[in-house]
């Protein structure tokens, strides 16, 4: 809200050596006023006057005018000065001038009448009618309060309905007296949908049950809202229906909501205005266009169904203590509320406080407490530290597991992005396009998948429809993503047209599945993308980019002391066959993950372009990782006898897999073998076409005696044996 | 062997001049042996001594012992000065560019929201405040409903919300049936203080299960939030954290030394702190805190906009509202919360001045951190 000092001036009065004070330093009035919760956001010098930008919080509707900020000017300084000087020295002078308007006298007769027919809607309905007045311009001096608190002059009429408003922060609205039918006003709630123009000249579409003012023949206002255009103020007009009101904030709110339409009017009736001030500003508004531009009066049409009744809220002392925390006296407390213009009286340890009724937001004890320490000053309530007893907290696992992941990946090379959580179709038809339903990867057996059924899978039905969000800041935002490849490819697009081209990047984020009717099922997964360009590199890769990715994925495992589980070559529609593994943990029914090169198809949609673009991807369940039980760690003692080291070189078919070999040799009847590992893996010159030769070395050891050669020779050659049966396999 | 009148003709100058000839270690033993070696100069030169007469022998022995340390340790030396040179000889020979770099892989940047995100929670978790979770996408009861944030209520308009576009969300909530009820409107939560609501309800459930009261709290929920925002200082996606500390006995002096402690922490500084009264509907009193601006130690800059203070976090005392509606007493218990933004806090640690530059993925930026 704008406010110009000068015209705050014409309502406080400030002991000469303070106000000389203030206002060569108009920066002390914004410190004070920000210090007791209307920050000032900016203090300007506009055409010479000095203009606050205040930011007024949606609870102080009475702070929404000039003479709102008075009295809370006026109450800080009179408590300030309370604090500083003490009772007996405080600043009499503090005073608020020009609140009421002078008497009326000299009223016509007034021949309209004024029906509530809504009155759970518009609590309190005034008007007077003032006829006889000339319709022109403005004068320079209200035109520039206008100006000033940033509303357009329309009309000298109109100007004055929006000075008082700016003032008192009561909306007023004045009709062409002429324009409407009959002498009856009538506060409805509209029956049937009606098409009504407003003042801003557009045609609206306006809904049963609308608050409306009302003549015989229907609508002339939206009420709290905006006027109509067919009774508007013009040239032409000499006699006016000026009109004061409280209508429910609710209801005003909801209307603006609908109809897209805010106006100054509206943001002060959704707050709430004066109920008992709904007169005053009706009189200062017909006191100001008659004494102005003449014309004469009616008396007042005041249509109040029910009255307003002052609440009593009651604050002990010691509970005011024990919220701040430090002691403030009675006396002190009586103070601050006089300032604040509360009524109050004590009953023992007990106060017993009545707001005025422009303070609709006190409704109870700590609201009470907030004013209290609002203007006692927040700096001067000493910070202690709380007394209680230790925290026996359990370590994060959750969150060391997190550290843990990132650490291996930012060593693995790659760099953390965060992503928006929406995303496009595009972007997410990258993967799976339309018609396609997606290998979903969800654990069987996790707490809070309330989505999966009994066997941990989620219902088909369920996947397909994408979440949606109704108001999204652009369409490329509009759905929320269902996995976190999806925005790494486009991280992924964006570096490479920023003249990238080694593009290493993860992130652990949330991915979003229908559930319809329940809240979306939310996974916490971990995604990664490598790519290398064709740029020239000093050093070759030790691994291709699928091994390394691979590389990544076992590396995460081992980390997290996981060792019952599979990769398997997937069937991921995304991913390039046989370059592709889904990570499968023990005991789920789905795979909680996968790692691969992305497929020809999605590389070609990406539409890239680079001679050959190999990207790896890999995304797995965080919560299925960390759900899964780690090996516990347990000294196992160490053999005191010599192992002896064989190897094995075949030559098997190219479907024959070393992992296959691995198991076969594993699940070998033979207590002496201790462990076995691949290392050479060859095809090309000397092998056809169709054939691979793997190498393992195999490492056998007793625990309670030395191994003899010759023992191990024949162990080994059946060992040998064996496999070539099962692989259908050569010797090398 | 040469002999003067005193028997002894020292063999120093005619060594030094070999030894100026020597080129590499293999010369060098050899004149090691020649002369100070079993059949060497100085050796053979000792022997003489025994047919010399008894009042020389003292004399020529000395002499000849002189040498020898001369040349032994001129021969220490030498060899010392090959050894260099030889190195440096075979350094620049070698056949390998060892200014090659070395196998190691450079480490990725972590991203800075992470990094600050991180740093803040250590802070809390040292104070002894617990870390709890909960959904990105809410409904209307925990978002806005029971953080005393009705339906039309203005103080809504400080959240821009993001609505989700599927079928009414059952919260179980005694007045859920109603017609015309939003609370289940689905929505993505606007700040992290729903957590706040489903913990307090998980506490009084689980304690009235177990016959008692419920219990002190004193956790932090750290997470992403959306709004419906986007410019220079605002992206549609943030991450605050919440915290939560709940007591028969917690008071606003309470949050300004936690709040004023937490701030030293995290800003590794001793810094000006302010508390100045604000609003929000789930904390009464309610308060924001701004920093002494350390960019221009406060006499006013583009990142305070001139105030010599920084915006860092919202808190307040509970309103007995929230408590009455999840079900802790609010006569018995009181207790503070605060929320913060984690970007704003990244971008004064690190002087970033573009919030957008954490979301566009850009390596430039992310490989500094």
């Amino acid at each position: 809200m704008l406010l110009s000092l000068q015209w705050l001036s014409d309502f406080i009065d400030l002991p000469e050596e303070l106000t000389r004070e203030l206002t060569r330093e108009p920066a002390r009035i914004a410190d004070m006023l920000t210090m007791s919760g209307h920050e000032v956001e900016a203090v300007e010098d506009v055409e010479g006057s000095i203009v606050l930008d205040i930011n007024i919080t949606p609870n102080r509707a009475d702070c929404l005018s000039v003479v709102g900020i008075a009295r809370e000017l006026a109450a800080i300084i009179q408590s300030r000065s309370l604090q500083s000087l003490g009772q007996s020295q405080a600043l009499g002078g503090v005073m608020l001038k020009g609140y009421a308007p002078s008497d009326i006298t000299d009223e016509q007769e007034s021949d309209i009448t004024v029906k509530i027919q809504a009155p759970h809607l518009c609590y309190r309905y005034t008007g007077r009618v003032i006829r006889g007045i000339r319709v022109s311009e403005s004068m320079e001096c209200i035109r520039k309060r206008l100006r000033l608190s940033g509303v357009r002059s329309i009309n000298n009429v109109v100007d004055i309905t929006n000075y008082v408003m700016l003032e008192r922060g009561q909306p007023l609205h004045a009709f062409d007296l002429s324009t409407l039918s009959g002498r009856c006003i009538s506060i409805r709630a509209l029956s049937r949908d009606v098409r009504f123009h407003t003042l801003d000249g557009v045609e609206r579409d306006i809904a049963t049950g609308t608050l409306m003012v009302c003549d015989k023949k229907g609508p002339i206002a939206v009420a709290g809202v905006m006027g109509g255009l067919n009774t508007e103020v013009s040239e032409t007009t000499t006699d006016i229906f000026l009109e004061s009101a409280c209508f429910n904030p609710t209801s005003v709110r909801k209307t603006s909501k609908t109809l897209n339409l805010k106006s100054e009017s509206s943001y002060r009736f959704e707050r709430g205005v004066d109920i008992e001030g709904v007169p005053t500003a009706l009189d200062m508004a017909a006191l100001l266009i008659t004494g102005l531009y003449g014309g004469r009066l009616s008396k007042m049409i005041d249509v109040y169904p029910e009255r307003f009744v002052p609440r009593e809220i009651s604050l002990t002392t010691r509970k005011l203590n024990k919220v701040i925390g430090i002691e403030i006296g009675q006396d002190e407390v009586e103070a601050i509320f006089k300032c604040l213009h509360f009524d109050l009286r004590r009953e023992e340890d007990r106060f017993i406080v009545t707001p005025p009724s422009y303070r609709g937001d006190i409704e109870m004890d700590a609201d009470l407490i907030e004013e209290v320490v609002r203007l006692y000053g927040y700096e001067k309530i000493t910070p202690k530290m709380p007394h209680t007893p230790l925290a026996m907290n359990k370590k994060n696992k959750w969150l060391e597991k997190i550290d843990l992941l990132k650490d291996t990946m930012r060593h693995a090379g790659f760099t953390e992005t965060i992503n928006y959580s929406f995303t496009s179709a595009d972007a997410l038809d990258i993967l799976t396009p339309p018609g396609q339903s997606p290998n979903s990867v969800i654990p069987s057996d996790c707490k809070g998948a309330g989505s999966t059924d009994n066997k941990g899978r989620i219902r088909p039905s369920d996947c397909k429809e994408r979440i949606r969000i109704k108001n999204p800041l652009s369409s490329d935002q509009a759905l929320l993503r269902t996995s976190l490849v999806s925005s790494l490819i486009q991280n992924f697009l964006y570096n490479l047209n920023h003249g990238l081209r080694d593009v290493h990047i993860y992130e652990t984020g949330t991915v979003f599945l229908n559930q319809g009717g329940k809240l979306p099922l939310e996974r916490p997964k971990l995604g990664a993308l490598a790519y290398y360009g064709d740029a020239n590199r000093l050093w070759r890769e030790g691994a291709e980019l699928f091994f390394q990715m691979k590389g990544v994925v076992e590396g995460i495992l081992d980390k997290l002391f996981i060792t019952q589980y599979e990769l398997i070559p997937s069937k991921e529609s995304f991913l390039m066959p046989g370059l592709a593994l889904d990570i499968w943990l023990k005991n789920f029914e789905q795979p909680c993950g996968y790692v691969g090169m992305l497929s020809t198809e999605v590389i070609n949609r990406l539409d890239i372009n680079t001679s050959i673009a190999q990207v790896a991807v890999m995304e797995v369940d965080l919560e299925a990782l960390f759900m899964t039980i780690s090996e516990v760690i347990m000294n196992k003692p160490l053999l005191k006898y010599p192992f002896i080291e064989r190897d094995i070189s075949l030559v098997v078919d190219n479907n024959i897999t070393a992992d296959s070999i691995i198991k076969l040799i594993k699940a070998y009847p033979d207590r002496l073998i201790e462990s076995s590992e691949v290392f050479d893996y060859y095809t090309g010159s000397n092998l056809p076409e169709d054939k691979k030769s793997l190498a393992f070395h195999v490492i056998y050891r007793a625990a309670d005696r030395t191994l003899t050669d010759r023992e191990i020779d024949t162990l080994h050659r059946n060992l040998v044996d064996y496999l070539m049966k099962k692989t259908l396999g050569t010797l090398r | 062997m040469e002999t003067n009148e005193q028997g002894y003709t020292s063999l120093n100058d005619r060594f030094l001049e070999e030894l100026g000839l020597i080129k590499n270690t293999a010369e060098l033993i050899t004149l090691r042996a020649r002369y100070i070696g079993k059949n060497g100069y100085v050796t053979a030169a000792l022997k003489t001594l025994v047919g010399l007469p008894p009042e020389l022998r003292g004399n020529v022995g000395r002499l000849i012992n002189e040498d020898k340390n001369l040349i032994t340790s001129a021969l220490k030396e030498k060899e010392e000065e090959l050894k260099k040179l030889e190195i440096s000889r075979k350094i620049t020979s070698s056949k390998i560019d060892i200014t090659l770099p070395g196998y190691y892989k450079k480490a990725g940047g972590r991203h800075p929201v992470s990094i600050v995100m991180r740093e803040v929670i250590d802070v809390f978790v040292s104070m002894g405040f617990s870390i709890e979770d909960g959904p990105e996408v809410e409904t209307d009861y925990y978002n806005f409903e029971a953080l005393n944030m009705p339906k039309d209520h203005p103080a809504r308009d400080m959240q821009d919300t993001f609505y989700i576009n599927t079928d009414y969300v059952n919260t179980g909530t005694p007045s859920a049936h109603n017609a015309g009820n939003t609370e289940g409107d689905v929505l993505l939560r606007t700040h992290t203080s729903a957590v706040q609501i489903r913990v307090m309800q998980r506490e009084v459930a689980k304690s009235k299960e177990m016959q008692r009261s419920a219990p002190p709290l004193r956790f932090i929920a750290p997470g992403k939030v959306y709004r419906r925002d986007s410019d220079i200082t605002h992206t549609p996606l943030f991450h605050q954290i919440e915290g939560l500390m709940v007591d028969t006995d917690i008071s606003f002096a309470n949050l300004k030394a936690v709040l004023e402690g937490f701030l030293q922490l995290v800003f590794d500084r001793r810094l000006p702190v302010r508390f100045r009264p604000s609003f929000f509907p789930f904390t009464e009193p309610s308060t924001e805190v701004d920093i002494g601006c350390f960019f221009c130690k406060q006499t006013g800059c583009r990142i305070c906009k001139g105030t010599g203070w920084i915006e860092i976090l919202g808190a307040g005392m509970v309103n007995p509202k929230v408590f009455q509606m999840v079900g802790y007493d609010p006569e018995h218990y009181c207790g503070f919360a605060f929320g913060m933004g984690i970007e704003r806090i990244t971008m004064l640690k690190y002087g970033i001045d573009d919030i957008r530059l954490f979301y566009e993925g850009d390596l430039r930026f992310l490989r500094q951190f």
